[in-house]
């Protein structure tokens, strides 16, 4: 009863530490509204008047950005890269997921894990020339070119991707109770049946989180779509935002329009899906 | 039941898509990348084996030194700045009962921003000369004299990447203390508040103490993260003026894509690879340490 009386004690929030999260809140979010902001305002607005609200609201920059700057083609690009990553991610780290679950090889599951974990270990950026190089010479070594089609960053990317999914999704089908694939194999489903008829739906939550956390990855990465692609038509978004950078650094209001297309769509799916986002995004920096 | 399990067929089924592109497009770079760390190689034509002369020259680069000392910085700005902060915005948040929500979803977004888009903020909306928040602020306060261009400037340029690095990564971490903090028993917390200790007082001997195995994977985290640094600086400095700003990643990134030096690039991110062993290693000893205290 004692403890009771020390909640209800506590009811109030004291305001000063009101005050300091929300001084951290205007740290958060102002530059992104400042830019949001003046991407409304015509160039000479923003030059004379930055901090004023929008006098002569105006989307010309988003028009110009769209129609000058191929923001439209990047977008296209960055989505599609995405999308076949992420998909190709998930089913195949499903996939393995399972296998190291259910089938029973110890060793060779304990070895592959042990391989999956380097990936998390080392830095992806101590491989960036050698990969560089093996992307360009692919031809030699499959007989097709990837170098400058979309491959070439669906392939790293799906990859980059596996160790992690493989991890979090591991961890959901360890909890997950034998007794429903076992009912269904006494109806006689045979392992694809099994993993595809029962496991997978089961899993669903768990890999809807683990598509949109490599689905944002693979939307803000910079480093392989810059170096990986060098056609300006499939050029992702990321690479366009920093090719703006110094590309318009004169034109602010056009620069800050093509940066929130790249920002808004990741925020809006943020506002929606917060609570996944954060828990993916977390729950993969606590197991690796 | 056992029958349908033990089937080595469907094993390889599932294991070999994520086995064969792993291998292709992780292993096979990666045993490249130690391989033609030994040798003298322009990316192009055959490397040439040449022993240990790429790490000779490695202890003689004193622009390798410089990027290593700056890889330092985001190490000791990350835990002598960033992580007072992260322990206490999450403390703070975990003591208020109204938009506790509202705040880890703010703190947080930074963190789902690409790092163009960070660069483009921060470059532009603070650190510009002419339109920057920054300059701005100190014309307007009359400190004309402070007035730069912080990216430019060799004083200031570090501190600045340091500083929209800090912005963009604080949120993700402070989620993860959060988390541990709301793991604590309310009871504890309560107990010690009838006993009349302040807040300070629980912060410090009940919420830190009790989340010691998450301040310790934060710290490695930011060892670790620190680095590995590429991006950040690519895009806001690309490492400028004259090299200043360099970090390992990035020198090796101009040393393999602009020098065509692909052997001595390797052979510098093999040395990444050995001090975040060696300091990963250092530091998961001490917070062992710390922990068992």
């Amino acid at each position: 009863m004692k403890l009771m009386t020390g909640r209800e004690r506590k009811q109030k929030d004291s305001p000063w530490i009101h005050i300091v999260l929300m001084g951290y809140v205007l740290i958060s979010l102002y530059p992104l509204l400042w830019a949001f902001q003046n991407s409304f305002k015509r160039h000479v607005d923003i030059i004379s008047y930055p901090f004023a609200p929008i006098k002569n609201f105006t989307i010309q920059n988003y028009i110009d950005a769209w129609n000058t700057s191929n923001v439209n083609v990047y977008l296209a690009n960055s989505f599609i890269v995405s999308i076949i990553a992420s998909a190709a991610t998930v089913v195949m780290a499903a996939m393995t997921a399972y296998a190291l679950v259910r089938i029973p090889y110890k060793r060779i599951n304990q070895a592959i894990m042990t391989v999956l974990l380097l990936a998390i270990m080392v830095p992806g950026a101590t491989i960036l020339v050698p990969l560089y190089a093996f992307v360009r010479n692919f031809e030699n070594y499959f007989g097709f070119q990837i170098y400058d089609t979309y491959l070439s960053l669906i392939f790293p990317y799906a990859t980059f991707g596996l160790a992690i999914s493989v991890m979090i999704i591991k961890a959901f089908m360890s909890a997950m109770s034998k007794e429903l694939e076992e009912a269904a194999v006494m109806d006689g489903l045979n392992i694809f049946g099994l993993f595809f008829r029962i496991v997978f739906p089961i899993c669903l939550p768990a890999l809807v989180s683990v598509f949109i956390v490599n689905y944002l990855n693979n939307w803000n990465e910079f480093i392989m779509a810059n170096l990986l692609l060098s056609k300006e038509s499939l050029r992702t978004l990321a690479v366009g935002v920093a090719a703006f950078k110094d590309m318009l650094n004169t034109n602010y209001g056009g620069l800050f329009a093509a940066t929130m297309y790249s920002v808004i769509p990741v925020v809006v799916v943020y506002v929606i899906l917060q609570d996944k986002i954060i828990d993916g995004l977390t729950a993969g920096s606590l197991k690796g | 039941m056992n029958r349908t399990f033990r089937n080595p067929a469907a094993f390889l089924v599932f294991i070999i898509p994520t086995l064969l592109l792993y291998s292709v497009f992780y292993l096979y770079p990666l045993s490249s990348t130690v391989m033609y760390a030994f040798s003298e190689w322009d990316g192009l034509s055959a490397p040439v084996f040449n022993g240990l002369d790429n790490f000779k020259r490695a202890l003689a680069d004193e622009q390798l030194y410089r990027s290593l000392l700056n890889n330092l910085a985001f190490t000791g700005f990350a835990l002598l700045v960033q992580l007072p902060i992260i322990l206490g915005s999450a403390i703070l948040i975990s003591e208020v009962r109204r938009f506790s929500g509202f705040y880890k979803t703010t703190f947080f977004m930074p963190a789902i921003l690409s790092t163009p888009v960070v660069a483009v903020l921060w470059s532009f909306v603070v650190f510009h000369p002419e339109i920057g928040l920054l300059n701005l602020i100190l014309r307007g306060i009359g400190f004309d004299h402070w007035v730069k261009a912080w990216l430019a400037d060799d004083h200031t340029a570090l501190l600045s990447i340091l500083v929209a690095n800090a912005w963009a990564n604080v949120g993700f971490y402070i989620v993860l203390a959060l988390a541990a903090i709301y793991g604590i028993s309310k009871e504890i917390q309560e107990a010690a508040q009838v006993d009349g200790a302040n807040f300070f007082q629980r912060a410090i001997h009940i919420t830190l103490p009790m989340i010691k195995p998450i301040i310790s994977v934060i710290v490695l985290l930011k060892v670790a993260g620190s680095l590995k640094t590429l991006d950040i600086v690519m895009v806001m400095t690309g490492g400028g003026p004259a090299g200043l700003t360099d970090v390992m990643a990035t020198y090796m990134y101009r040393v393999g894509f602009q020098y065509l030096e692909s052997g001595y690039a390797n052979t510098i991110a093999f040395i990444m690879v050995i001090f975040t062993v060696i300091l990963t290693g250092i530091t998961s000893f001490i917070t062992k340490k710390l922990e068992e205290v």
